[in-house]
């Protein structure tokens, strides 16, 4: 036997070796060098971020090398200058900002307003292809109006505009594109922000390196670690093996049982925050070819009272989420609280069906795109008060046209509305009277119309507290509750999540 | 033989012809391109407005036969995503794919036609039953599940090997290991059932009689009459292979085209999508008339014409 195990023994050094070789390049962890790798599932396919369509690249990268006129401070939810030194409404539609004299481009040149203007008309020009089309369709167009100041022109009164400018439309840098429309390399997409370029490889990997002359006075701070590199990793747990073999230095949207087994690491914390994603089941309650059970609002309502979700965030959504006590997030601008809340009674859902002459006859559709083991435990609590349902798990494309067409019932969904903080971009998903609008009711297509026709705060919060109470009221959309985002990352790394999902790594540092 | 080649390559054409419409007319069909460009949340105007940029507002055969000639021309277009030519995108990816294919036939070549000798010589042996468990494993064992468990051994807890990426020979090797492991199986299994037929046949019979040695009339008489069908299931596979895995490319994150069709396909990057089904149709031709030339090389009885 004796001779077996040595045979083994020196085949198993000699593949090591030899695996040794190979010469393996995988870019580890390593504090000693101030490099931070993260992982993430959606790629950045194009260095422009308004090209892309990934949090990764719009948000998240694109506030590493680019700065946006203003800055929103999460912790206070307080708007502050970084590109702009001031700003005023000259009108509904008419915003007039002044630049910071003292910030330079990665290439030297000096910040001037006609890398404004060109930015924000390049965005709006006819054939731009900017990948979410909804964070620059508001606005008009812009023009200069001296060295360092210009004006903004909106479409029509856009009263979300700050959110927008303060989270996802950068500055870029005058004629990035140039003459002929050619994507910008590396060299030519240079920002204004704490770290510039230094590779991209798209859909793979984006290297940044801190430019060390970043503008004093930013609200984003000096942040102090020397290169970020992000890889694209799409499946779960091979970002998990790449995070325990310390090929990287953090993740996130980790599942909340793989989070446990992280958890034991001592070099790894994970945390579980609550993000700004709610889960909802928005009812269609329009006329269909037969009967539309969901037009009675007794049946929409005691779906609402049969779901036990506090239930379920305990047992599959996990540490972080909450219950939303209206259909938007509490921290969006706007967002009522005071609405009329469903808490779970099967008793109650029972109740309701009877009344509405549906106490065991009643079958509907659940159509889900994403999260196919909430939906299951969501028709399991319909199940028990006897309400049958059929799960349809479409595509996310598939759903959004089954919807569109009318063929829908209970459509599971989520969203996280870019992460803008004003309740207009929940309310502009479900009730703008569109096709996607399965309620119709025209009294909150107006109010909604209405609060986002004018800047008057006050009016605003008004209108949108009329429109979430009636939704309640009515149940045409039930919030179920908000996604905790895992995060798992080396346990010195000093990071802090937030709940809109960006994490700001210009705020990270090593402990 | 330059009259088969010349059908062949018409017959190749037409296939590649037939392929892309399928998928021109199946990806524009089965979901809307514009509402998965628009993105989640977009509204019905964002999706509109996408439809009118993107041109997907015309009709599909317009659509089709713009791109043909486009095509045609050696102009496959722009990716949707990345926004630059899918040729060079196709270009930079395919090394990776290509190389992984190459590994894992080799890996997969290289165990199962040993074994498979060795278990058609000495029928019922040790060799034969570690044969049969390597066929039936292979072939039971999904090959994620593969994947992971090689990541957990080799890169979690022996660190021995990288679990992701494609920079460097040693993010290779388990990623073509669990490649080879989907053929394995077919290989081993053919080989050893050709080459038992084959030595039961009287030539070799007669060849024994002669006095020749045995290794001589295994390798030389028998293996060669036995690699035939071998060769023409290693060309199927060979060209799966190059078409690239999606799932071995994606659990390992490595840039290949198989990852690629896999972005293209759920983002709906139309031009992507029709460059990597014109790339992949094209491997199979070349890799079928490939393998009827091999064999009929290896058995003259085999005729082209």
């Amino acid at each position: 036997m004796k001779p077996v195990l040595k045979a083994c023994g020196r085949w198993t050094a000699a593949v090591a070796l030899g695996l040794a070789m190979l010469g393996t390049t995988a870019a580890l962890a390593d504090k000693s060098s101030n490099t931070f790798n993260w992982a993430s599932r959606y790629p950045i396919d194009v260095l422009d971020p308004y090209a892309n369509t990934s949090r990764e690249a719009i948000i998240i990268n694109g506030q590493l090398v680019w700065d946006t006129l203003i800055w929103r401070d999460p912790d206070s939810g307080d708007y502050k200058p970084l590109l702009a030194t001031e700003w005023r409404w000259l009108d509904d539609t008419t915003l007039e900002f002044k630049l910071r004299t003292d910030v330079k481009w990665h290439n030297g040149q000096p910040l001037t307003a006609d890398d404004a203007v060109y930015t924000l008309n390049r965005i709006v020009a006819p054939g731009a292809k900017i990948g979410i089309p909804r964070n620059v369709n508001w606005i008009k167009g812009a023009e200069k109006t001296g060295a360092d100041t210009f004006k903004l022109f909106l479409k029509a009164p856009f009263p979300a505009a700050m959110e927008y400018l303060s989270s996802v439309i950068p500055i870029m840098p005058n004629n990035l594109y140039g003459a002929d429309g050619t994507p910008p390399t590396v060299e030519k997409a240079v920002g204004t922000g704490p770290y510039r370029i230094v590779s991209f490889t798209p859909s793979v990997s984006t290297e940044v390196e801190l430019t060390g002359n970043y503008f004093a006075g930013s609200p984003k701070g000096q942040p102090t670690i020397k290169r970020i590199v992000n890889r694209t990793i799409p499946d779960n747990s091979t970002q998990i093996a790449e995070l325990l073999s310390g090929g990287t230095d953090w993740i996130w949207n980790v599942a909340p049982d793989q989070a446990k087994a992280i958890e034991k690491k001592e070099n790894l914390s994970v945390i579980s925050a609550e993000t700004m994603r709610l889960s909802v089941i928005q009812f269609n309650t329009r006329d269909t070819e037969t009967t539309n059970p969901l037009k009675d609002k007794r049946v929409r309502q005691a779906i609402a009272y049969a779901i036990d979700r506090d239930r379920l965030i305990k047992s599959m959504v996990g540490a972080g989420a909450e219950i939303p006590l209206a259909a938007c997030y509490k921290t969006q601008f706007g967002c009522e609280q005071n609405v009329k809340q469903y808490p779970f009674s099967a008793d109650t859902a029972k109740k309701l069906l009877a009344e509405a002459g549906h106490a065991d006859d009643l079958t509907l559709d659940i159509m889900a795109f994403r999260s196919r083991d909430w939906s299951a435990a969501v028709a399991g609590m319909l199940n028990r008060v006897g309400i049958k349902t059929t799960i349809n798990y479409v595509s996310y494309p598939a759903g959004q046209e089954r919807h569109a067409k009318n063929q829908d019932q209970l459509y599971f969904q989520d969203n996280g509305w870019f992460s803008i903080n004003d309740a207009s971009a929940a309310l502009d998903s479900f009730f703008v009277g569109d096709s996607m609008d399965s309620t119709q009711d025209k009294e909150i297509t107006e109010w909604d119309r209405a609060a986002n026709s004018t800047t008057d705060a006050a009016k605003r919060k008004e209108l949108f507290s009329k429109s979430l109470k009636k939704i309640a009221e009515e149940m045409y959309l039930l919030p179920l509750w908000s996604h905790p985002n895992v995060h798992a990352f080396r346990t010195d790394l000093d990071f802090k999540p937030y709940p809109d999902e960006n994490p700001r790594f210009y705020f990270a540092k090593w402990k | 033989m330059i009259g088969y080649l010349a059908r062949r390559a018409l017959l190749g054409l037409a296939i590649i012809a037939v392929v892309s419409l399928s998928v021109f007319v199946l990806t524009n069909v089965a979901v809307d391109p514009a509402t998965v460009i628009a993105g989640e949340g977009a509204s019905r105007a964002d999706i509109e407005s996408v439809r009118r940029t993107y041109g997907f507002d015309r009709p599909v055969a317009v659509r089709y036969f713009q791109w043909l000639g486009n095509a045609a021309s050696g102009n496959l277009g722009d990716s949707y995503r990345q926004r630059r030519p899918v040729i060079n995108i196709v270009r930079e990816r395919l090394p990776v794919t290509v190389g992984l294919a190459c590994l894992a036939l080799a890996i997969s070549l290289a165990i199962s036609l040993p074994l498979a000798i060795a278990a058609a010589v000495k029928r019922n042996s040790v060799w034969d039953r570690l044969a049969l468990a390597i066929s039936v494993i292979g072939q039971a064992v999904p090959a994620f599940w593969i994947a992971l468990l090689c990541i957990l051994v080799f890169s979690v807890h022996l660190a021995w090997l990288p679990a992701s990426g494609s920079t460097s020979l040693a993010h290779f090797v388990l990623p073509a290991f669990t490649l080879s492991f989907y053929s394995t199986p077919s290989l081993l299994r053919l080989t050893r059932a050709g080459l038992i037929d084959v030595l039961q046949s009287d030539y070799i019979r007669t060849a024994r009689a002669k006095g020749l040695r045995p290794g001589r009339i295994l390798l030389q008489h028998a293996l060669r009459n036995a690699l035939a069908p071998v060769i023409a299931i290693a060309s199927v596979q060979f060209g799966f292979m190059l078409s690239g895995s999606v799932v071995i490319e994606t659990i390992f994150s490595m840039q290949g085209i198989g990852y690629l069709a896999w972005e293209a396909v759920t983002s709906a990057d139309l031009p992507l999508v029709q460059a990597l089904v014109l790339v992949t149709a094209f491997f199979y031709i070349v890799l079928t008339l490939t393998a009827d030339v091999l064999n009929a090389w290896l058995d003259p009885r085999i005729r082209l014409a």
